[in-house]
């Protein structure tokens, strides 16, 4: 017995996976289901039609880059997160985490995969709306001398972050819950709950600056960036993404997978 | 070779007590048990999702989650049952590939070692049988091309062909120098291919020896055309026959031995058979079930 364990070293032929290859794999689940896809598709039809809708119908005037483009990314904060829960829940949910945790044991390295997987998704998605949005914005009527496309490079950079942000959010909720239904249902009304919280008692409306994400993000599109602006924009991210992330993560790696 | 050094875990129900036993290179472990008796829960430490509260399990001495890439040293199949059903076979496959590097000549390779044929993998997984499952499952454990299976009640689900099948498989890849641990709560199942059983009943290791051993001395039951000189020749070499009527003699021997007393003393024998315990009737009396019969 002993000679044997002794005897036994087989070679290490295989390295550790790479991070890359674990993200494109992570991408790829994300991709490579009826259901994935379909809420992808969906994500980018609601885009469309609401930049379309926002430039074509309504008031005939008024109409900015900036506020179609504010209008095209609610689509994208309202489902886009939803891919980023289940890119965490559906290993419960569909039970392939037993797959995946036996095939990749250092789970740190799944959930930073998967964590750069919502970033590269929040990052394709971020840009497909600030194209989507300048799209609709040359086809809206404009008011004659107008500056329609005002402060543009600001408001495309600060939506594709914020995008990114609330996949972010998102998926820490996945995380955390480690269950689709109840994460998808923390992430809709927990950071709106709080807004409304803060924005109208007055006493919380430093909350609301600080870890409010809604506005303390939103300032991240607006052309007049200041450090405190960027601060507020860390500190909400740290309470609502960073936090999240990091107990869900210790918490996932010390748990029985079955 | 797989090393599991007084593992325990405490776990509600389900939890194991000090389980300990070696699966050497070239054979076929047998991880019989009633269902809940704790087998899943050790094939889960030792592939590193659960983490035991004392003890080790390792494979070649390594803790498996510290294995550089398991997946080339491990094949592990822990339930057929947990594929994502929107996804289709050949994806499940690719996925776990991609993981391990290896390439789409040995995704081939695999779905025609477990049998899984064009149609079938391009089909959502939520379509299958769970023979169809155990398969895709089987192929997934393969991919790796490791020298080391552990197989969560793998026979599961497949019909009597099938379980042939996987028999013939396993003997194979143990033949040629593998160490496959299969786990079960059907003593058939492994009965026929394992070369050591390890039975566990309600988390403690009851039994770890070969399926000979298991089934104890229990003697040779031989039958002859002439049954008193079969017993003169017994006797004259030492055993102590006892004619149990109908032509049938008992002896505390193996059949080996009394086989070799007939040849030498030239009586034709018309049967031969340890008589032994029935090796279910020790699996249960072992896990506390009652007698079968």
């Amino acid at each position: 017995m002993t000679t044997l364990y002794a005897a036994d070293p087989t070679p290490m032929v295989a390295r550790p996976t790479p991070l890359r290859r674990l993200t494109r794999i992570e991408l790829r689940k994300a991709t490579d289901t009826r259901s994935g896809r379909l809420l992808l598709a969906a994500t980018a039809a609601l885009a469309v039609a609401i930049a379309l809708g926002a430039a074509l119908a309504g008031k005939r005037s008024g109409h900015t880059y900036a506020s179609i483009t504010d209008a095209t990314s609610t689509a994208v904060f309202l489902l886009l997160p939803v891919v980023g829960i289940l890119l965490i829940t559906a290993e419960w949910s569909q039970r392939t985490a037993l797959t995946t945790f036996t095939l990749v044991p250092r789970r740190g390295r799944v959930v930073a995969a998967k964590l750069a997987a919502a970033v590269v998704l929040g990052l394709l998605a971020g840009v497909v709306v600030i194209a989507v949005a300048a799209a609709a914005t040359s086809l809206a009527s404009h008011q004659p001398g107008s500056d329609v496309w005002h402060a543009s490079a600001h408001v495309a950079v600060g939506t594709v972050l914020v995008v990114i942000l609330n996949m972010l959010l998102g998926t820490g909720f996945g995380l955390l819950f480690r269950n689709g239904p109840l994460a998808i249902v923390i992430n809709f009304t927990l950071p709106t709950a709080w807004s409304i919280l803060v924005t109208n008692v007055h006493a919380l409306h430093a909350a609301r600056d600080w870890v409010d994400t809604s506005t303390a993000w939103h300032r991240l599109t607006e052309a007049h960036l200041s450090a405190t602006t960027i601060g507020q924009a860390i500190v909400a991210a740290s309470v609502w993404v960073a936090v999240p992330i990091a107990i869900g993560t210790a918490r996932l790696r010390r748990r029985s997978i079955s | 070779m797989i090393q599991f050094r007084h593992v325990t875990k405490s776990f509600g129900a389900v939890g194991v007590r000090d389980v300990s036993f070696i699966c050497p290179p070239g054979t076929v472990t047998g991880f019989l048990g009633p269902n809940g008796a704790g087998k899943s829960t050790s094939l889960r430490v030792l592939c590193g999702l659960i983490r035991p509260d004392s003890g080790s399990a390792t494979i070649d001495g390594v803790a498996y989650a510290q294995l550089p890439q398991p997946g080339r040293r491990v094949g592990v199949m822990l339930d057929a049952t947990a594929m994502h059903p929107g996804r289709t076979g050949r994806e499940t496959l690719i996925l776990a590939a991609q993981v391990l590097d290896v390439g789409d000549a040995r995704v081939a390779q695999v779905l025609d070692v477990v049998g899984l044929d064009r149609a079938a993998i391009g089909r959502h997984a939520g379509t299958y049988s769970l023979g169809m499952r155990q398969r895709l499952a089987l192929g997934l454990a393969l991919l790796g091309d490791p020298g080391v299976l552990v197989l969560d009640e793998p026979a599961n689900g497949l019909d009597p062909q099938g379980i042939r099948w996987m028999r013939t498989l396993l003997r194979e890849y143990a033949d040629r120098g593998g160490t496959v641990l299969l786990s079960s709560h059907l003593l058939p199942e492994v009965e026929a291919i394992a070369d050591h059983l390890v039975v566990i009943d309600q988390g403690t290791i009851v039994a770890d020896a070969t399926p000979q051993e298991l089934q104890g001395a229990g003697g040779t039951s031989v039958r002859a055309l002439d049954p008193s000189a079969l017993t003169a020749a017994l006797v004259a070499s030492g055993y102590q026959p006892t004619e149990a009527g109908n032509g049938l003699v008992r002896v505390q021997a193996t059949t080996e031995q009394v086989g070799r007393v007939a040849a030498a003393a030239s009586v034709v024998l018309t049967e031969l058979r340890p008589i032994g315990h029935d090796l279910e009737q020790v699996f249960f009396e072992l896990t506390g079930h009652g007698a079968s019969a």
